[in-house]
């Protein structure tokens, strides 16, 4: 793997920090960033042997190489950002320049991070940053959203022959392509529980993140109300469906807030319409914002450290979307995201996990 | 590794840098020829090694895009800074 040296960190630092190389330099604390390089080379060494070793010992049956390697580099990546955070080669950019490293890092290497969701990246950073979150649970969060870089073979076809190459010039974008859907980070499932396993979100990174008892209810109840009113299932049911229980951490934070939970249905009521009522089995589909909301979930619980997914990660998810009418209606009544985020770490604290389901 | 300490009064500061024994060697060496301080000949030699990275296209075209891909991130982490 191709490690980032001084001068490298140097670039990125200005550029992160605003503030240009040559500021970069002189504001340089050289001994923090040998510290940070020497530890970033020593965890990354020890993490990317780690999840080798765990990939050969208990990793899923037939999984790719790709895979394999793409927990490897985000293993480093993660190790390089916990060192600059531990040991800031620039003072006030500390946070900013980890992340850039690491995203450059893996740059050099080959691999794309997408961050799709960025106020998820910036708790995972922030996580990282306090040591609420170990470096193996960012390394979790980011390893899903890791893809090799379309470029990457273009650059190998540099080295071919000029006939080989001019087939490689012709075929690089659909190379590209295919590359890029192999190594996608395979299938996002959600399960509503069977014989065979719990509740939960699988992702081949994460395994299974199991749902908690209100979280479970509420995914149903949204996927109900939604079939119930002819529609796909969108923002405003899944916050339906988080009002339906009264002893839910979302539900006792926004009540931390002042709103109730019956004000909070109320506005999700608001923000929906009726259409034709369909049949009350089979699955109602998702809208493609409730699509990425699911990953946002996802993102919240790694983010907080936690190995299940709860009604606060879902309500926290839902500020994803900040121009949604049922996110605005929230906001209208006091509940902004940086109100939310505070009442559920309250809450948290106040009356822990929820139970399992 | 070796260890190249200094000590600083008013504008400097004590720093303390592991380096390779050689490279530490060479540095002390230099410094004392040429009657400077250690950090200031490091400074200088990664002050080099900088100039050359700046000119490494590929480098800068894949930090280019990262930072724009992920401005919104970065303008989180700034506006969350104390």
């Amino acid at each position: 793997m191709i490690e980032l040296d001084i001068a490298g960190l140097v670039v990125i630092a200005g550029q992160a920090g605003g503030i240009g190389t040559d500021a970069a330099l002189s504001q340089l604390d050289i001994a923090s960033a040998e510290a940070a390089l020497a530890e970033a080379r020593l965890a990354g060494r020890e993490a990317v042997s780690a999840a080798r070793s765990h990939r050969r010992g208990n990793g899923p049956a037939g999984e790719r190489p790709d895979r394999a390697a793409a927990a490897a580099a985000a293993a480093a990546a993660a190790a390089l950002m916990r060192a600059l955070l531990r040991h800031p080669p620039l003072p006030g950019h500390r946070e900013q320049v980890a992340a850039a490293a690491g995203l450059q890092f893996l740059a050099i290497n080959g691999w794309q991070a997408d961050l799709d969701v960025p106020k998820a990246a910036a708790l995972t950073i922030k996580g990282l940053a306090s040591g609420q979150l170990a470096p193996a649970d960012a390394t979790f969060w980011l390893e899903v959203r890791l893809s090799p870089d379309p470029a990457w073979p273009d650059r190998q076809a540099q080295a071919l022959p000029p006939e080989s190459r001019a087939r490689r010039i012709m075929h690089a974008p659909m190379a590209a392509v295919r590359h890029r859907q192999r190594s996608r980070p395979g299938p996002f499932v959600i399960t509503l529980g069977s014989a065979h396993g719990p509740a939960g979100i699988r992702t081949p990174a994460t395994g299974l993140m199991p749902f908690t008892g209100p979280a479970l209810s509420s995914v149903i109840l949204s996927g109900t109300e939604a079939r119930r009113r002819g529609q796909p299932r969108g923002l405003e049911h899944i916050l339906f469906g988080l009002t339906g229980q009264d002893d839910s951490v979302a539900v006792k934070a926004l009540e931390r807030i002042g709103i109730s939970r019956e004000t909070a249905r109320q506005q999700a009521e608001n923000t929906t319409s009726e259409g034709p009522p369909q049949p009350p089995s089979g699955r109602a589909p998702d809208t493609p914002q409730a699509r990425r909301t699911w990953r946002a979930v996802l993102d919240e619980a790694v983010a907080h450290g936690d190995n299940y997914i709860s009604t606060e990660h879902f309500l926290l998810a839902l500020y994803c979307h900040s121009d949604a009418a049922v996110v605005q209606a929230l906001a209208g009544l006091g509940a902004d995201e940086s109100q939310v985020r505070a009442a559920v770490t309250a809450q948290r604290a106040e009356s822990g996990p929820e139970r399992p389901a | 590794m070796a260890e190249a300490a200094e000590t600083g009064s008013g504008r400097t500061k004590n720093m303390v840098l592991r380096l390779d024994p050689a490279l530490a060697e060479r540095l002390a060496a230099v410094a004392e020829v040429e009657g400077r301080t250690v950090s200031d000949v490091a400074r200088e030699a990664i002050a080099a090694l900088v100039e050359a990275r700046r000119k490494d296209k590929r480098f800068l075209r894949q930090l280019e895009d990262n930072l724009a891909r992920h401005q919104r991130l970065l303008d989180l982490l700034r506006e969350d800074q104390p």
